[in-house]
C-alpha cells in the first residue's frame, strides 16, 4: 500500500507552487469591479486652452510637496487655486467634464468666452491627469490574501514622480503602513505601471511629484 | 455564517483622488480605496453544519467549563457522571464517545490512554477561551481519525492592546470557590496571555442517594482543579509567525465505586494530570499565495486512580495508573491559485503510546489490565476548495491514512455552499467518510478477571463512517431573525466491540445514526434576544434495531438574552432532555428515562469600567435528575463574584 512520506510532500509542493507562480505571472487583473468612479474619456484638448495647463500642473506640484516642485515660482498661485480643485462630488465632475468637452471644443473659437471657460477647463483637464492615473493605475491594484486572511488594514502613503514624457519614476515609501506585506503590494502595484499614456500632453516637458494614499480597506464578507 | 464565503472579486472602489491636494486632503475619500471581503472561512467550514460559541456567549452565560457550553449545542448529548469534575463525554449526532475529535489551539486532546479513545472534558475550564466550534459530521478528510460525529475545535484568546492584569473571583453553593486571573497585551510584534485557574468544590454524590453505604453514608464527591495556560503569538516579519500554546491542568476529583456491588464510596479519587503544548510555524510567500505551516504537537494525559480497601467497602481495591502520550508532526501548503482555486496539501506524522495497567478487586475477584504499547499513523490529504460562481463555492478532499497495525484508510469528504443572496438564502450540502483508528487498548491491552483472560486484538480494522446531510439557513433581515435546518444521516461500520465469548475486541457492530437539527435565532430588540434549537437523534444499533443508549431523541435549548442597559445582562438557559435509554446502574438492565428540564440562569452589572458583579443560578428550579442513570446532578446552586481589570 501507499505510504505517504515527506519527499513526496515536497515534490508535490514544489509542483503546486510552480502551478502557482505561473498563474501568478499570468493573473489578469482582477474581474468584477464594483461601481468604482466614472471612467473619463480623454478628449482631444482645444488648442486654446492649452497655454493655461503648464501652469496648472506646475502649480498643482508644489501644493504636494513645495521641495521637490517643478515650478518653485508657482508655489503662492497654488494656494489661490487649491479650493476649486476640490470638487465636492469628483464623479459628478467628471462626467460633466466628458460631456462637456466637445461642446467646448466647438466654442473654441469664440474669443469672448475664453478667458471665464480657461479655469473651468484647466481644472477640469487637470483632473483629467489625475484621472488618466488613476485609470491607469486601477488594474494593477488588489488586496495581498494574505493580508485578506489575517485581516490587515492601513494606509500606505506612495510618493512617485511623473516624468515629462509620462513614465513614472521615484516610487518611494512617504509613510508606511504596519504592515509590510501592504507596503509592498502598493509600490508593488504602482511600478507595474511603466508609463502614463497622454501625460505627456499636459506635462509640456516638464515633471511632477504626487503622495498617493493608498487605502486597504476590509469588508465583512 | 457570512452570506459570502469567498466572493470572486476584488473590489477597488472610489478610486476617487484629487492628488495635488492630497496632501491637504489626508485620510477618508479622496484616498485610493482598495478593498476586499475577509477571508474568514476556514475551508473546513464551507458546506459544514457549525455550531459557535464565544468568548462572549462564554462571559455572558457564565459558562466555567467546556461541559456547560457545549450542553447547548444541537444534537450533542454531554454525559457527565455526577457533578462538576466528573467524566465527561460526548455523544455527537447519535455516534459514540469516542467518535468525536476535541483540539485546542489545533493540537488533539482525545486521550490515548483511554480503553476506547473517547474525550473526557472534565478537566476543561475555559476562562481562556475565544472560540469553541463545533463542526458537525464527518470530518476526517482534513481531520483524521475520531471526526466522525463532530470535531470541537477550541481557541484561546491571543493578547492585545497594553498589558493588562484581570481576575475573577466567585463562591456558592457546595462549598464552591472558583478564581481566574490573567495577564494579557501585545507588543507590535509579540501578543501574549498568561492564565491561571483553580476551581474547588465540594460538590454532591456522584452516585445517587439509593446508592447510600450500608452505614447510611452518602458523601459529597468534590473536585479540584488547577489548569495554567498561555498563548504566545510572535510575529517575526509580516510573513512569518510563531505561535505557541500551552495548558497544563492537575484535577483530583472524589468518585464513587463503580463496580458491584454500586455504592457510595468514601476514598476512591483521581488524579488527573494533562500536558498540552503546541508550536505552530506559519510562514507566507509570494504575497500570501502560497501559506506554509509547519506544527508539532504534544499531549500527555496521566490518569490515576485510587481505592483503598476499607471497612465499609471491604471488598474494593483499586490502583489503576493510565498514562497516554501523543506526538505529532505535520507540515501543511495552502496555495492560493486563484479566487477559484486554494489548494491545501498536507503530510502528518503522530505517535501514540500508552503505558497503562489496572489492579482491581472486587466482588467478582481480581480484575487485573496491562498495555504498554505504541502506535506511528502517517497521513497525506488534499483538498480544493473553490468558488464555481460568485454564490457557489465548496470543498473536496480526500485523505489517505497508513497505520502501522491496520490498513490504509482513504477518506474524502465533497461539501457545497449555495447561496441566494435574492432571498438571503444559504444551502448546504455534504457528503464525506470518517474513520476511527482502534486504539492501542484495543490493539495490544491485556487483562486478567475471574471471566477469564481478555487480549486485545491487533487485527482489528478501524471503524469507518459514510455521511451526508442537506440543510439551509434562511435569513429574515427586517425581522431580525435566522432559521434554518439539517437532515443527516451517517452509516457507522466495522464498529469494536466485544467477542461472543468476551475474550477480545472484534469489528462487528454496524449502526444507523440519523437526525434533524434546526435552531432559530431572533433579535427582538437591541435589549433582547432568543436563541432557540432542537434536535432529533436516532442511533440505531443495526444488529438489535435498537436505540443506542445515552443519546437523548429530542433536545431542546431556548437561551435568552436581556441587557435592559449598557451595564446590566440576564441571560437565561433552558434545555428540555427527552427520553434516552440507559443501563441501570444497579442491575445492568436496559431502561428508558423520562425527560427533563434544566434552566441556568446568569447576571452581570459593570459597575464601572474596572468592576464588574456577576451572579448566576444554576438548576434555577432545582430539579432532581440523574444523567446517567444512577449518577445525580447537583440541586439549585447559587453562585455570586466579582470581575475586576486594571484595563
Amino acid at each position: 500500500m501507499y505510504r505517504p512520506r515527506l519527499s513526496h510532500f515536497l515534490a508535490v509542493s514544489l509542483a503546486l507552487h510552480a502551478v502557482a507562480l505561473v498563474v501568478a505571472r499570468n493573473d489578469r487583473p482582477p474581474r468584477n469591479w464594483l461601481a468604482g468612479p466614472v471612467m473619463v474619456r480623454l478628449m482631444p484638448v482645444p488648442e486654446s486652452t492649452r497655454e493655461s495647463r503648464p501652469n496648472r500642473v506646475e502649480t498643482a506640484a508644489p501644493a504636494v510637496n513645495p521641495k521637490q516642485a517643478a515650478a518653485p515660482q508657482a508655489a503662492a498661485a497654488a494656494e489661490k487655486i487649491l479650493p476649486q480643485r476640490l470638487p465636492a462630488r469628483v464623479p459628478a465632475v467628471l462626467s460633466t467634464a466628458a460631456e462637456e468637452l466637445p461642446d467646448t471644443d466647438a466654442r473654441s473659437g469664440h474669443a469672448q468666452r475664453q478667458a471665464a471657460e480657461a479655469a473651468t477647463r484647466s481644472a477640469e483637464l487637470e483632473q483629467q491627469l489625475l484621472d488618466s492615473l488613476h485609470t491607469a493605475l486601477m488594474p494593477h491594484f488588489s488586496y495581498p490574501l494574505l493580508a485578506r486572511r489575517r485581516g490587515w488594514e492601513g494606509i500606505v502613503r506612495v510618493g512617485m514622480r511623473i516624468e515629462a514624457n509620462g513614465s513614472l519614476t521615484r516610487l518611494h515609501l512617504v509613510e508606511p503602513s504596519p504592515y509590510s506585506v501592504l507596503n509592498t503590494a502598493a509600490i508593488n502595484s504602482l511600478s507595474r505601471l511603466a508609463r502614463l499614456p497622454n501625460a505627456g500632453i499636459w506635462l509640456q516637458g516638464r515633471h511632477v511629484d504626487l503622495v498617493i494614499p493608498v487605502e486597504y480597506r476590509l469588508l465583512e464578507g | 455564517m457570512p452570506a459570502d464565503l469567498m466572493p470572486g472579486a476584488f473590489i477597488l472602489a472610489a478610486l476617487v483622488v484629487p492628488a495635488l491636494a492630497v496632501a491637504a486632503a489626508g485620510d477618508g475619500q479622496d484616498n485610493i480605496i482598495v478593498t476586499a471581503t475577509r477571508i474568514p472561512t476556514p475551508s473546513s467550514r464551507i458546506g459544514s453544519s457549525v455550531t459557535v460559541i464565544t468568548a462572549e456567549d462564554i462571559a455572558n452565560h457564565q459558562y466555567r467549563s467546556a461541559t456547560e457550553a457545549l450542553q447547548s449545542v444541537p444534537s450533542l448529548s454531554i454525559i457527565r457522571n455526577g457533578g462538576p469534575g466528573k467524566l465527561t463525554s460526548i455523544f455527537s449526532r447519535g455516534t459514540n464517545a469516542n467518535h468525536t475529535l476535541v483540539m485546542i489551539d489545533g493540537i488533539e486532546i482525545n486521550d490515548p490512554g483511554n480503553t476506547d479513545g473517547r474525550i473526557d472534558l472534565s478537566h476543561l475550564y475555559i476562562g481562556d477561551v475565544e472560540r469553541i466550534e463545533v463542526l458537525h459530521g464527518p470530518q476526517s478528510t482534513l481531520y483524521g481519525s475520531d471526526a466522525i460525529g463532530a470535531v470541537i475545535q477550541i481557541f484561546t484568546k491571543k493578547g492585545s492592546g497594553k498589558t493588562t492584569l484581570s481576575g475573577t473571583l466567585e463562591g456558592g453553593s457546595f462549598d464552591t470557590f472558583n478564581e481566574y486571573a490573567y495577564l494579557s497585551g501585545a507588543t507590535p510584534q509579540l501578543s501574549y496571555t498568561f492564565n491561571v485557574q483553580h476551581t474547588d468544590t465540594d460538590g454532591v454524590s456522584a452516585l445517587s442517594s439509593e446508592f447510600r453505604q450500608p452505614n447510611g453514608v452518602l458523601d459529597d464527591d468534590g473536585s479540584e482543579s488547577l489548569t495554567l495556560s498561555s498563548r504566545l503569538v510572535y510575529d517575526f516579519t509580516d510573513v512569518l509567525q510563531f505561535d505557541f500554546s500551552g495548558r497544563y491542568t492537575k484535577t483530583n476529583n472524589d468518585l464513587d465505586l463503580n463496580v458491584y456491588p454500586v455504592q457510595d464510596d468514601s476514598d476512591s479519587d483521581n488524579t488527573t494530570e494533562q500536558v498540552i503544548l503546541g508550536l505552530n510555524t506559519r510562514l507566507s510567500l509570494f504575497e500570501g499565495r502560497t501559506e506554509h505551516r509547519a506544527g508539532i504537537n504534544y499531549t500527555d494525559i496521566d490518569r490515576r486512580d485510587r481505592d483503598d480497601y476499607d471497612p465499609v467497602n471491604t471488598m474494593d481495591f483499586l490502583r489503576a495508573s493510565n498514562k497516554g502520550k501523543k506526538l505529532k508532526f505535520d507540515l501543511q501548503n495552502d496555495v492560493y491559485l486563484s479566487e477559484a482555486h486554494t489548494l491545501t496539501l498536507g503530510i502528518e506524522t503522530e505517535e501514540d503510546r500508552i503505558d497503562a495497567s489496572l489492579n482491581q478487586q472486587s466482588a467478582f475477584g481480581p480484575y487485573l489490565s496491562d498495555a504498554d504499547a505504541d502506535q506511528r499513523n502517517n497521513a497525506a490529504y488534499f483538498q480544493d476548495q473553490f468558488n464555481a460562481s460568485e454564490n457557489l463555492s465548496g470543498t473536496a478532499g480526500v485523505r489517505y491514512d497508513d497505520s502501522e497495525d491496520f490498513d490504509g484508510k482513504t477518506t474524502w469528504r465533497l461539501a457545497l455552499s449555495w447561496n441566494l443572496p435574492a432571498s438571503d438564502t444559504r444551502l448546504k450540502g455534504s457528503w464525506a467518510t470518517g474513520f476511527k483508528a482502534p486504539t492501542l487498548t484495543q490493539l495490544y491491552g491485556v487483562s486478567v478477571s475471574s471471566f477469564g483472560p481478555f487480549t486485545g486484538n491487533p487485527d482489528l480494522d478501524p471503524e469507518t463512517s459514510r455521511g451526508w446531510e442537506l440543510g439551509f439557513e434562511q435569513a429574515l433581515k427586517r425581522i431580525r431573525t435566522q432559521f434554518g435546518s439539517t437532515y443527516y444521516r451517517n452509516d457507522i461500520e466495522d464498529l469494536i466491540t466485544f467477542d461472543d465469548s468476551f475474550t477480545t475486541n472484534i469489528n462487528r457492530k454496524e449502526v444507523k445514526t440519523y437526525g434533524v437539527e434546526t435552531f432559530l435565532k431572533t433579535e427582538f430588540s437591541s435589549q433582547l434576544n432568543s436563541n432557540l434549537s432542537y434536535s432529533y437523534t436516532r442511533a440505531v444499533d443495526q444488529q438489535t434495531d435498537q436505540n443506542l443508549q445515552r443519546r437523548p431523541l429530542r433536545k431542546a435549548v431556548l437561551n435568552l438574552g436581556y441587557t435592559p442597559r449598557d451595564d446590566l445582562g440576564v441571560y437565561l438557559e433552558n434545555i428540555l432532555i427527552g427520553k434516552r435509554y440507559d443501563t441501570e446502574a444497579a442491575t445492568g438492565a436496559r431502561i428508558q428515562r423520562g425527560s427533563y428540564f434544566v434552566a441556568n440562569l446568569a447576571a452581570s452589572w459593570n459597575v464601572n469600567r474596572r468592576w464588574e458583579l456577576i451572579g448566576r443560578v444554576e438548576n434555577l428550579l432545582d430539579r432532581d435528575y440523574e444523567e446517567p442513570a444512577g449518577f445525580q446532578q447537583p440541586g439549585r446552586g447559587v453562585y455570586v463574584g466579582v470581575k475586576a481589570s486594571t484595563l
